[in-house]
Order: C-alpha cells, then sequence, then structure tokens
C-alpha cells in the first residue's frame, strides 16, 4: 500500500495514541463538564432489530450484546467476532471507534459482524427508553435490553473456567454450584458435595468438611481439585451479570448462571 | 515470492551484522535457540537497547549500536497501492485489506519458518497459530475463549495448502486451549492472546519461530511480515503481507500490513539480523488480532512482553 501524507499520518498517530490511551475526548468518555459517561458500567442485549422499517433477524443461535467498561471502551460481540475500542456520546449521537477481530466465520455471522460493525461506525442517535437503550440511524434501529442480572443466592452456577496464577484454562467437566443458606451444593464433580460457607459484603468464608477420597476420571479431578483450593478459607467474589467469579489467593473459580 | 524478498534483504542484514559484531561480541555469550527456556524480564535501558531472546538471553546494547539494529530492509513493499483513506468502505469491513490487496499466497507453504504456521479451526471460528516450540501453538485469545465460552475443539494443520497437509493435523478441545485472566476478564485487546498445548510434537515437524521483545525499541517504520489463513481466499491457504508498522504502545502495534478474517492469531514477524545471542533469523515479536474497524485505517496486534512470554513460557515448560 502506498503511505498517506504526513499530515494523515500524524492525524491517525494523534487518534491511535489517544484511543490506545484511553485519554482523548472521545475516549475519556467525559461528557460536558467532566460528567461520566451515561452508558458506562453498562451492558446490552439485544432485543430486536428492524432494518428499513422492517423485522432484522439475527443469525440463529448468536446474540448481540454491547458491553460499556467502566474505562470507556465498548466491547461488542457481534456473533463471531468481538469489536472493541473508545466509545461516548456527543448529545445524542453515539461515537464508538471499533477495531475488529479477525476469526474466520461462515457467512451469516460475518455478515452479521458486517453489519453492526458499519452501524455502530455511523454514529448513531441513542437514547434511553427506561432501561431499553435504543440506537438508530435513518435506516436501522436496534433496541436492547438491559443485561440480566443473576443473584448469587439459590442459582445453578456452571464452573467455566479455572485459573491459576496468570493461566486461564477452560473446565473439562460440568460441575456447578448452588449457594443456599449456609452450605453450597455441589454437582458433577467426585468427593466434594457440600461446603459450609459464611457471608460477610463480598467475601465468602468457606469451610470444607469431610470428603472421601474416590479417583474420578482426570477431567473430573482437574475441576475437583481447583474447586477445593478456591473453597477453604477466605475468598472473594464479584458478580457480573450472569458471571460469578470467585477468588482465593492465585486461583479463582469463574461461573455462569444456567 | 517470499524467497525473493529475503535474498534481498539477506545482504543488508549481513552487513549490519558485521557492522556492530565486534560490539555484539562482548555482549553475547551463548548461541541463538528457537526454544524459549525461561521467563525472561528485561530492564529498560537508559539510552540503548534491551533485547531478551527465545533462549531466556538478555542483552543491552549501547545506543548507537542499538540504532544499527533496526530493521532497514529497505523493502519498498506494495508501492503502487492507494491511499487507505481513499477506499471506500476500508473503515466498515471486518476484512482489512488497506487500499488494494497486497496479499501473496505462500509458495513454500511447508518450508521452515513458514510450515510452522497453522490453520487453526476450531468449533467458534477460523483462526492462525504459530509453533514456539514442540507442542506450544501461540495464537489469539479470542481464537480460544469469547463471549463466555471457550474453545471445545480443534483441529491444527500446519503448513497446509487446501488438502495438501505436509505435516498432518492435530487435534482436540477443551483441555488444551489456555488464555489469561486478564483476556477472560472484560475481554481487553492489550490482553488478546493465549496458545493451545497441542497432545502432540508436531513442532519437531514443523520447526517453531525464535521470538524476541524488548522495552525500549521503537518499532515503528519497520518492515514486518503477517501471514496466516485468511477466509476470503480459497478454503486452507496461506497468504502473506509485508509493511511497515506506524504506530505502537506498550502492548499493541500497528501497522499497513493488509490482512483479513481468518488472521486471528498470525505471527507479526520479520528477519533479525543479529548475531547468535539475541533471536537471529525469522523471529515474531507479536500476534495478530485486530483488523481495520473504525476511524484507524490499520491493522493490530498484541505485542511480546514480559506478561505475554511468562504466560506461554511456563506452558512450553510443561510436559
Amino acid at each position: 500500500m502506498s503511505r498517506p501524507s504526513y499530515m494523515r499520518i500524524l492525524l491517525m498517530m494523534v487518534v491511535a495514541v489517544l484511543g490506545a490511551a484511553g485519554c482523548g475526548a472521545k475516549a475519556s468518555g467525559g461528557g460536558a463538564g467532566g460528567e461520566p459517561e451515561p452508558l458506562r458500567g453498562k451492558a446490552f442485549v439485544l432485543e430486536s432489530a428492524t432494518e428499513h422499517g422492517k423485522p432484522y433477524a439475527i443469525v440463529s443461535g448468536t446474540t448481540v450484546e454491547l458491553r460499556f467498561t467502566a474505562d470507556g471502551r465498548l466491547v461488542a460481540n457481534a456473533g463471531c467476532n468481538v469489536l472493541s475500542g473508545p466509545a461516548t456520546v456527543s448529545g445524542d449521537l453515539f461515537d464508538a471507534d471499533l477495531s475488529a477481530t479477525e476469526k474466520a466465520c461462515d457467512e451469516p455471522r460475518h455478515a452479521q459482524d458486517v453489519w453492526l460493525s458499519t452501524f455502530l461506525g455511523s454514529r448513531p442517535a441513542w437514547r434511553m427508553d427506561g432501561d431499553r437503550l435504543t440506537l438508530s440511524s435513518p435506516d436501522t434501529e436496534l433496541v436492547l435490553a438491559p443485561q440480566k442480572t443473576v443473584p448469587l443466592h439459590d442459582t445453578p452456577w456452571t464452573i467455566t473456567t479455572l485459573i491459576d496464577g496468570q493461566s486461564a484454562g477452560g473446565a473439562t467437566t460440568e460441575a456447578t454450584l448452588t449457594f443456599g443458606d449456609g452450605e453450597v451444593t455441589v454437582t458433577g464433580l467426585c468427593n466434594l458435595k457440600t461446603v459450609a460457607y459464611e457471608e460477610s459484603g463480598t467475601t465468602l468464608t468457606f469451610q470444607l468438611g469431610p470428603m472421601t477420597r474416590m479417583m474420578c476420571a482426570p477431567e473430573i479431578m482437574t475441576v475437583e481439585n481447583a474447586a477445593v483450593r478456591v473453597l477453604d478459607g477466605a475468598a472473594t467474589y464479584e458478580l457480573d451479570g450472569t458471571t460469578l467469579t470467585i477468588t482465593n489467593g492465585d486461583h479463582s473459580l469463574q461461573l455462569t448462571a444456567e | 515470492m517470499r524467497n525473493h524478498n529475503r535474498k534481498r534483504r539477506k545482504p543488508l542484514a549481513l552487513a549490519l551484522a558485521g557492522a556492530v559484531a565486534a560490539t555484539l561480541m562482548s555482549l553475547t555469550t551463548g548461541p541463538a535457540a528457537a526454544a524459549p527456556v525461561a521467563a525472561p524480564v528485561a530492564a529498560p535501558a537508559a539510552d540503548g537497547l534491551t533485547m531478551v531472546n527465545g533462549a531466556g538471553k538478555t542483552v543491552t546494547l549501547p545506543a548507537a549500536t542499538a540504532n544499527m539494529l533496526k530493521s532497514t530492509a529497505g523493502h519498498t513493499g506494495n508501492a503502487g497501492k492507494a491511499d487507505p483513506a481513499a477506499k471506500p468502505g476500508a473503515s466498515a469491513t471486518p476484512n482489512s485489506v488497506i487500499g488494494p490487496d497486497g496479499r501473496v499466497q505462500e509458495g513454500a507453504p511447508s518450508a521452515y519458518p513458514w510450515g510452522a504456521i497453522a490453520h487453526l479451526e476450531t468449533n467458534q471460528g477460523g483462526c492462525t497459530g504459530f509453533m514456539l516450540s514442540r507442542d506450544v501453538l501461540v495464537t489469539a485469545g479470542h481464537c480460544v475463549h469469547w463471549n463466555g465460552s471457550w474453545v471445545t475443539s480443534y483441529t491444527v494443520t500446519p503448513g497446509r495448502t487446501g488438502n495438501t497437509k505436509p505435516f498432518g493435523t492435530c487435534s482436540g478441545g477443551i483441555a488444551d486451549v489456555w488464555t489469561t485472566a486478564n483476556w477472560i476478564n472484560g475481554y481487553p485487546s492489550d490482553h488478546d492472546y493465549g496458545l493451545v498445548k497441542l497432545n502432540c510434537d508436531i513442532g519437531y515437524s514443523t520447526g517453531w519461530f525464535g521470538w524476541w521483545y524488548n522495552t525500549g525499541e521503537n518499532l515503528v517504520n519497520q518492515y514486518f511480515y503477517v501471514e496466516g489463513y485468511p477466509g476470503d481466499k480459497p478454503y486452507g491457504t496461506m497468504w502473506w503481507d509485508g509493511d511497515s508498522t506506524y504506530s505502537q504502545t506498550a502492548n499493541k502495534l500497528w501497522y499497513w500490513i493488509d490482512t483479513a478474517g481468518g488472521q486471528s492469531g498470525s505471527p507479526v514477524y520479520h528477519y533479525n539480523s543479529t548475531s547468535p545471542g539475541l533471536c537471529g533469523g525469522w523471529c515474531v515479536t507479536a500476534i495478530h488480532t485486530n483488523g481495520v474497524a473504525g476511524s484507524n485505517p490499520t491493522n493490530s496486534g498484541t505485542r511480546f512482553r514480559p506478561d505475554v512470554m511468562s504466560f506461554i513460557n511456563y506452558w512450553i515448560s510443561q510436559p
């Protein structure tokens, strides 16, 4: 490719540096007078879409989700690829300067990626109708509902991720934790069936009881060993929509609500 | 063809190597190696350049010598290309060809190092990865975990051209794919890296890339390649493009190199014209992750750095 002019390069470098640093006018996310962005820290799931006034069908099996992070970024799940970058609002217009990951997808999901990327880059108008976010351009309108928040208690949480220090890996068997009245009920593992706990703020203090000593399949024991490391003593938890993370020292479990 | 480029670059590389040989000989003691063995940490040099190679060796060069080591291959690239900003729709498509398409199909897909670049097919989509040891395939984080879900099945095919698979394939599942807690917690682009700990030693057949990072080097305007398996070309074929970088942060690198969907996880590499002890030869310094979108008409990748290589080296060290 030929090089752009030096002025264009300079301009693009400024945009890139501001975007990367998260400190530019757009990236700061600060509204007039330094007010916080109204969308920061919120997540929405696409409820309906229309194109030229007609319903736009999302590819079956996919979810379109917009997550506005506390540091002023938008992370969008387009169905296959990730769209992410600084996002802000200017009056009633929504600005997002997004970059897309480059997985290869089947044609319907690829087309959906392009559709969402094009729309979000078109400076659509935004408004809140109650708790719903509406983004609209002359041809397209998206209505997004707030991501549901699941309570810690009485929800079957499926272990999805085992974190050991820096590394995170997927759970190799299906196991669930359900937080009841002072006791966590565990399913899907080998010897770990229940764990007593006390809750104080975001701190969970677990007390492992006697456990059997069976040896099960390696993929089950991997998850059980990780669970035992986390569900023993004082841990902290964080709830984010349908995701629960329990951390105990260098070890964490990430779980999702069924 | 890539071999032609390599021939053009080599005399310059040799000239540079010769120019700094005396200095380097006093600073390096070990042989070059492509197989990392530890998690090295490089301290920033005050006015020089601190480099860490794949063997875990740290070398600090004086500023004057460091400047001579910068890539100055003088490759003219695709001079006939148009201004990227002039291409209609360039900001709206995940396929990230900037201006006219400069991509070239790999002419020697089974030769080293290109045979160490693998097509990574998963249940979530198609990506690229590259071998960094006998059994570690490095790729993008979003190629192993995205939207709360892990890849649960994959097939790795190095050096393939369609149905021609010179090294065979290696397949597995969720137990083999890894990324970091930083990536899965909010998917920040700076932490978009992951790997597959293969259940085969296919790297002994393909070889693997060397790698380096340094904490002081300015990578802007250096010439790099990105090579992988774009989804808009005949299925399972390897394509490359080379061009300059235009911007960097500590964690990311932006460049004009043409890519497309399917090339997430591709190596960002070039020929390092350094003497033994550093990463000499074909070496990687970033993982391609993102394509053109929004107002920024460049593609980008995650730079190698201490936390990235600490993670990768841990898995390389595992049996």
